[in-house]
């Protein structure tokens, strides 16, 4: 698949097909998007035979509900904003396993040495779980961002909130890892400037 | 430039999902901004971080899922295509089924049951014959003319038209009205049962303010 329109369009078309009761589509689908589902909800809610059993709600409410979706929004949007409720709802009356950056020191403690001999895998490594420690509002939208890449207008769409407050949350969320990203001792001269 | 707004989309630069004519707002304001270069080197690293899988995160075994998915699917048919033998077959029955009504609380069900009743007492008494008296209220359309003497015709006014304008109008034609506005805004005339009557009502209908005018069925045309 060349271009994401392409492969927008190869995704309705399945999702057209599945309407149908095409099950060697939604096998397509499956393959494509299972996977996605999986990390955006594991990292919600951090319980794997949950996340699991999750991804295949998802997925099964896809296949009840294809012939209703009008398109209005990108594949990937609709699906992950499905996701979304599901996780939501399944973690009604559950306490979100977050924690605040500033009472997990030891997130900022061991970034403080972070730029002492470690690799850049590594270094990767621990801004992962440094993020997962976000708040989930925060979180999310780095997720959708970097991982999921969905424009700031599709994570408002899957997070059914303005725009603004999309942007406010990533801005935000960098503010949180701006002690950490410091300690890395991330310097214009280290990273070549502007791509 | 404002720097906030600009800030707030870096993200999104960094993903490649603004439109070009952001990006090319972004570029310019990223060319002589050494903080918000660093700014980026930091969503960049975000970015890179994020995209990518860790070694030690769970790994979704998608063929296995798959499996699970086809067999969960195909559960369900089966126990739909075992349905339609055990399907009420009373319309209270089916219904019943249809509003799930077993799983309704019963709190819930006597609110509807009461609901239902208040509903068929107020659908009965609106069948109920009503007396005969004028109506209260009149439809948009317009009320049934009541019977007067003389020639009753429909005007229409030009938007500008003043009050006395039309007070002159009508006296010039020995016209009054009996009727409007409406709500298109027009007004019904009546003009008297005399031998000048077509006259009155070619100059109705020659002035410059009346816009509209039409004759009740029967009348003589100007």
């Amino acid at each position: 698949m060349d271009t994401a329109s392409e492969r927008v369009a190869e995704e309705l078309a399945w999702i057209h097909r599945i309407g149908s009761g095409d099950k060697v589509a939604l096998a397509q689908l499956y393959r494509r998007y299972a996977p996605r589902i999986f990390r955006f909800v594991l990292r919600m809610i951090k319980d794997e035979a949950m996340a699991e059993e999750l991804v295949n709600d998802v997925l099964l409410e896809i296949w009840k509900g294809a012939a209703q979706f009008e398109g209005r929004s990108s594949p990937s949007t609709w699906i992950l904003g499905i996701a979304r409720f599901r996780t939501l709802n399944a973690l009604r009356g559950k306490r979100l396993d977050t924690v605040e950056l500033s009472q997990a020191p030891e997130a900022i403690d061991a970034a403080a040495d972070a730029s002492q001999g470690r690799t850049q895998a590594e270094l990767r490594g621990l801004m992962r779980r440094t993020v997962a420690r976000l708040p989930a509002e925060h979180r999310e939208v780095v997720e959708l961002a970097f991982f999921h890449d969905c424009s700031y207008k599709e994570v408002a769409e899957i997070l059914q909130c303005p725009e603004n407050t999309v942007k406010t949350r990533m801005f935000h969320a960098k503010a949180k890892l701006k002690p950490w990203l410091s300690h890395l001792g991330l310097s214009l001269s280290e990273m070549g400037g502007v791509t | 430039m404002n720097e906030q707004p600009m800030a707030h989309k870096l993200a999104w630069y960094v993903n490649g999902t603004l439109s070009a004519s952001e990006r090319a707002e972004m570029e310019q304001w990223l060319a002589d901004n050494p903080e918000a270069q660093l700014q980026l080197a930091e969503y960049e690293f975000m970015r890179d971080s994020i995209a990518e899988e860790g070694a030690d995160e769970p790994q979704f075994d998608t063929e296995a899922g798959l499996a699970r998915l086809m067999a969960r699917i195909e559960r369900e048919e089966a126990a739909n295509e075992a349905t339609p033998a055990a399907a009420p077959t009373r319309w209270w029955e089916a219904l019943a089924a249809r509003l799930q009504w077993g799983l309704t609380p019963a709190f819930a069900r006597v609110a509807m049951v009461s609901q239902l009743g208040v509903v068929m007492v107020l659908g009965a008494l609106l069948l109920l014959p009503a007396p005969a008296q004028d109506p209260a209220y009149q439809v948009l359309s317009g009320a049934p003319p009541p019977a007067v003497d003389g020639l009753v015709v429909t005007i229409g006014l030009a938007p500008d038209t003043s009050l006395a304008q039309l007070q002159r109008l009508l006296r010039a034609q020995q016209a009054e009205i009996v009727g409007g506005p409406s709500a298109l805004g027009t007004y019904r005339v009546r003009l008297p049962d005399d031998a000048d009557q077509a006259r009155r009502l070619a100059a109705l209908k020659g002035d410059p303010a009346v816009i509209y005018l039409d004759v009740a069925a029967g009348a003589p045309t100007p």
